[in-house]
C-alpha cells in the first residue's frame, strides 16, 4: 500500500490527528499499534496467508528473543540465535521466492501465488539486529507491544529507515509519556513530508517516464541514451528519498526522530562514499552486524587484506541479494563490493605513496574530486542497470549502442 | 519563519491549523483534478506516434473525416502508411501538416482528404490553429516552411541534413511536451483549447504523470474512438440524436456561415494551389477525396440554390487541379463507398466504409502512381 493509495493516506492522517492529541495520554500508544497493525494488514491485502506468514516471523522470532532473555550461558544464546537465524533465512528465502537459490533443493515455487510479502525484508534486517543485540546481552527486556511497534511501525514498515531498537524504544516511550511536541517540529515535519510527497508522485513520476528502454529503443540517438541512464538512477533516488522524507517528517512532526537515509548520494566521489551517502541505514547496519564482525574473525586466521576484501564482498553480496530475489540483484551487491574494493585498496595505495600533506591536496584538490564524482556516478549508475531492467532489455539496448557507434 | 516567531505565536492552534492542512490539502487537489476533464489530446498522442514510425511513405492528411484510414488497408500494397488527419483541420493546417510529413519522412505517396465546409470564407478558423502547436516544439524549422512559397526552395531545405538532424531531435520525442508547456503563452495557460486538445493544465498534469491523457490514437494515427465504441456496445449512444443533420445547422460553427458571405475562400485555394504545385514539382502522386456525409446532409446542401452552387464551385476547383500525378475523388466517383448505416453522426464513420474508402483510395493512388511515375521518367530522361 502506497501512501498515494487515498486509504493509506486517510490512515495516516488518522495517525496524524491521534499521535498529535497530547490529551490522550498513554492510549496514544495503543492507538498506535492498532493503527501499525491495520497498516500492515491492509499492506499484505488482508490476505490470509500472507498474515499467517508474518505471524509465524513474528512469533518465532519473539519465541527465540525470550528464550535468549532467560538463558544465563551466552554458548546457548548463540546456539539459539543461530537456530532461529538458519530457520528465519531458509523460511525467507523460500517466501520471497528466491528459485536461484531453491532450485538446488526444489524447483518451482513453494508458496502460493497469492502471498504478499511487501515490507518482510526489512522486518528480517530488524530483527536480526534484534536478535544480535538480545544474543550478545546488549538487550534485557523486550517489552511484547515495543517488540510489535518497533517490527510494524507503519511509517518504517514498507521501506524503512531501518533504526535500532534501543532508538526507537527511546522514541516509544515519548509518546506514551504524552510529551508534547514542539510547534516548530511539526511544521518543520510536515513541511518535509508535504516536500516528499512532491518528490514521490511528481518528479519521480516524471522520472520514471524516460526509465524505459524505449526511451532509447525509439530515438537511437546520444542524446537518448544519456536520458535513459539516467532516468532510473534520478527516479530511484526521488522515489525513495521521497518516501523517506514523507516517514521521516511525519514521525519528526508527532516527536518520533526516525534516522536519515541519504545524503546527496549523487556527489559521492567513490563507491564507499556513495554508500555513507545512500540508504545510510542499511549500510551502517550492514557495516555494524555483518562486515564487522566477518572482518573481526577472518583477521584471526588470515591477514587483514583478505580479511578485509572477503567481508566486503560478502557483506555486499548480501545486500543484493537483500534487494531482491533474482540473481541480477546478487550480482549489483558484488559489483559494488567489487568497487568498494578497489577504492580501499587505491586508497590504501595513495596512503602508501603520497605523504600525509599531499594526500590531504589530493583529496582537497576540486578537478580530482570531480573526475572522482563522474567516475563515480557512472559505476553507479550502470551497475544500476541490471536492478531495474531485464537481460533480455539490456541485450537489446546494448545491440542499439553498438549500431549507434557503427553509425559514427 | 524563524523558530522564534513560532514559538511567539499560540502553539497548539498553529499546530493544528498544520496538520489540518496537511491532512486536508490532497483532497482538496484530488477533488480539483476531477473538475479538470479528461480530454484525449490528438496532437500529442499523434506526434508521439509519428515519431515512432521513422519509415513512412504514405500519408492522409485532413480533418476528421479522414481519421478513421488506417494502415491495415496500405499494408497490403506494401506502404508504410501514417494517418495525419486532425480534428478540425483548416486548409492552413492541411498544408502544414502535409509539410510536416514531407519534411520528417520519405513520402512517397499522399491522399489528402478535402471537406466542403473548409474551404468557405467565413470559416472561422481559415488560418490555421495547430499552428502554434507545431511552432512551438518544432521551433523556426515549420516557420520557416511555411514562409517558403516556392517548391524549389523546400528542396534546398530537404538537402540541410544537419538540420533535419536538430529537427528531428526536437520535434519526435517526448521533450516536445515539456517544451509545448514551457513555450505555452502565460494568457493560454488555463483557456485555450482547441478541437481534439487537451486544456494545458490537463497536459500538464499528463506530463507529471497526474492525469494521464486519455489514448486516443492508434499506433499508426488513426483515430480509435474507443468512447463511441464502448457507449455503441453497450446501448448507450444516441444515434437519433448524433446523426440527427439539423445539428450541424444550428451550431455556432457551424453550415450556416455558408450563408454568410456566399463566396469559397480565395486564400483557402491558393493554400491547395500551393500544395498541388509542391507535390507535382516533387513527383509526389496524390489523391484528393471529397470526404463522406449522410445523404440527408448532401440533401440539405442540395436544397439551398447557394450551397449547391458553391459545393458544385469547390468541386470544379479540384477537378481543375488535377494533373498526371493528382486525382481528385468527388462523391460521385466514390458512390456505393460511403455506407449510410456506418455513420455515427453526419459526417463521421465506423465499419465497413473504412475499408471500401481505403481500397478505393488505395486503387486509385496506384493508378495515379503508375502514371506519375513514368511522367517523371520521361521528363528526367528529357533533361
Amino acid at each position: 500500500m502506497s501512501f498515494n493509495d487515498p486509504l493509506a493516506y486517510a490512515l495516516l492522517s488518522l495517525a496524524l490527528v491521534i499521535l498529535s492529541a497530547k490529551s490522550l495520554g498513554r492510549w496514544r500508544l495503543h492507538f498506535f499499534s492498532a493503527i501499525n497493525i491495520v497498516f500492515v494488514a491492509l499492506s499484505l491485502n488482508i490476505s490470509g496467508v500472507s498474515l499467517v506468514v508474518f505471524a509465524i516471523f513474528l512469533i518465532v522470532h519473539y519465541f527465540a528473543l525470550r528464550l535468549m532473555l532467560i538463558s544465563a550461558s551466552s554458548t546457548i544464546r548463540s546456539v539459539i540465535f543461530w537456530c532461529w537465524l538458519t530457520l528465519c533465512l531458509a523460511g525467507f528465502v523460500v517466501v520471497k521466492q528466491y528459485h536461484w537459490i531453491t532450485e538446488f533443493v526444489i524447483e518451482g515455487s513453494l508458496v502460493p501465488a497469492s502471498l504478499v510479502t511487501v515490507g518482510l525484508s526489512f522486518i528480517l534486517f530488524r530483527q536480526l539486529c534484534l536478535a544480535i543485540e538480545t544474543r550478545d546481552g546488549a538487550l534485557n527486556a523486550v517489552p511484547i507491544q515495543d517488540y510489535l511497534n518497533f517490527n510494524l511501525a507503519f511509517w518504517t514498515f514498507i521501506a524503512g529507515p531501518l533504526q535500532r531498537f534501543d532508538a526507537f524504544r527511546a522514541q516509544n516511550d515519548r509518546l506514551a509519556k504524552a510529551e508534547s511536541v514542539a510547534t516548530q517540529e511539526v511544521l518543520l515535519g510536515l513541511n518535509r513530508a508535504a516536500f516528499g510527497f512532491i518528490k514521490m508522485f511528481v518528479l519521480a513520476n516524471f522520472a520514471s517516464q524516460y526509465a524505459t528502454t524505449s526511451t532509447f529503443l525509439d530515438n537511437p540517438q546520444p542524446i537518448y541514451l544519456i536520458v535513459f541512464l539516467f532516468a532510473f538512477p534520478v527516479y530511484l533516488y526521488l522515489n525513495f528519498s521521497g518516501y523517506c522524507d514523507v516517514v521521516i517528517g511525519i514521525a519528526r512532526a508527532v516527536g518520533f526522530n526516525l534516522p536519515e537515509n541519504f545524503n546527496h548520494p549523487y556527489l559521492a566521489r567513490n563507491i564507499n562514499d556513495f554508500w555513507s551517502r545512500w540508504h545510510i541505514t542499511l549500510s551502517e547496519l550492514l557495516r555494524d552486524y555483518l562486515y564487522f564482525p566477518i572482518q573481526t574473525s577472518l583477521a584471526r586466521h588470515i591477514p587483514i587484506l583478505p580479511a578485509m576484501i572477503l567481508a566486503t564482498l560478502f557483506s555486499f553480496l548480501v545486500m543484493g541479494i537483500w534487494h531482491g530475489n533474482s540473481i541480477s540483484f546478487a550480482i549489483f551487491g558484488l559489483l559494488h563490493g567489487i568497487g568498494v574494493v578497489i577504492v580501499n585498496l587505491y586508497t590504501e595505495g595513495l596512503k602508501k605513496l603520497l605523504r600525509k600533506e599531499q594526500l590531504k591536496n589530493y583529496r582537497n584538490n576540486r578537478l580530482i574530486r570531480l573526475i572522482s564524482v563522474i567516475f563515480c556516478q557512472c559505476y553507479v549508475i550502470l551497475t544500476f542497470l541490471p536492478f531495474n531492467y531485464s537481460n533480455a532489455e539490456l541485450n537489446k539496448v546494448f545491440q542499439g549502442i553498438t549500431a549507434l557507434v557503427g553509425n559514427f | 519563519m524563524t523558530h522564534n516567531h513560532i514559538d511567539s505565536i499560540s502553539s497548539a492552534p498553529l499546530r493544528w491549523a498544520a496538520i489540518l492542512l496537511f491532512i486536508g490539502l490532497p483532497w482538496i487537489i484530488i477533488l480539483l483534478l476531477k473538475l479538470v476533464p479528461d480530454i484525449p489530446d490528438e496532437f500529442h498522442e499523434k506526434m508521439e506516434a509519428f515519431g515512432r514510425r521513422p519509415h513512412l511513405d504514405t500519408v492522409v492528411v485532413g480533418d476528421s473525416r479522414v481519421m478513421r484510414l488506417s494502415e491495415n488497408h496500405f499494408r497490403t500494397r506494401g506502404w508504410s502508411f501514417f494517418n495525419m488527419g486532425f480534428s478540425g483541420l483548416s486548409p492552413d493546417d492541411v498544408e502544414m501538416s502535409l509539410h510536416f510529413a514531407l519534411a520528417n519522412r520519405p513520402i512517397r505517396r499522399v491522399i489528402i482528404g478535402v471537406s466542403f465546409e473548409n474551404m468557405t470564407q467565413s470559416f472561422p478558423f481559415e488560418f490555421s490553429r495547430y499552428r502554434d502547436r507545431y511552432e512551438k516544439p518544432l521551433g523556426s524549422y515549420v516557420e520557416d516552411n511555411r514562409r517558403v512559397n516556392d517548391a524549389t526552395k523546400i528542396e534546398k531545405k530537404k538537402k540541410n541534413k544537419s538540420m533535419d538532424k536538430v529537427k528531428n531531435l526536437v520535434s519526435n520525442n517526448k521533450f516536445q511536451e515539456v517544451a509545448d508547456i514551457a513555450l505555452a503563452k502565460a494568457d493560454s495557460f488555463f483557456n485555450k483549447r482547441i478541437r481534439g486538445s487537451s486544456s494545458n493544465l490537463h497536459m500538464l498534469l499528463s506530463i507529471w504523470g497526474i492525469k494521464p491523457l486519455h489514448p486516443n490514437i492508434l499506433p499508426d494515427g488513426a483515430i480509435a474512438y474507443r468512447h463511441i465504441h464502448e457507449d455503441i456496445k453497450n446501448g448507450r449512444y444516441n444515434f437519433q440524436r448524433n446523426r440527427n443533420v439539423d445539428r450541424y445547422w444550428t451550431r455556432k460553427d457551424s453550415e450556416v456561415r455558408y450563408l454568410e458571405r456566399g463566396t469559397l475562400s480565395e486564400s483557402s485555394k491558393d493554400v491547395y494551389r500551393r500544395i498541388f504545385s509542391t507535390l507535382k514539382l516533387r513527383g509526389i502522386p496524390a489523391v484528393v477525396f471529397e470526404t463522406g456525409k449522410l445523404p440527408e446532409y448532401q440533401q440539405r446542401i442540395d436544397s439551398d440554390p447557394l450551397l449547391n452552387r458553391l459545393q458544385g464551385e469547390w468541386r470544379n476547383f479540384y477537378h481543375d487541379q488535377q494533373n498526371s500525378c493528382l486525382r481528385f475523388l468527388d462523391s460521385k466517383s466514390l458512390e456505393g463507398v460511403y455506407d449510410p448505416n456506418d455513420f455515427f453522426d453526419a459526417t463521421h464513420f465506423i465499419g465497413l466504409t473504412e475499408h471500401h474508402l481505403a481500397v478505393k483510395i488505395a486503387t486509385e493512388l496506384s493508378s495515379v502512381e503508375s502514371g506519375c511515375f513514368s511522367k517523371s521518367i520521361r521528363r528526367s530522361a528529357r533533361k
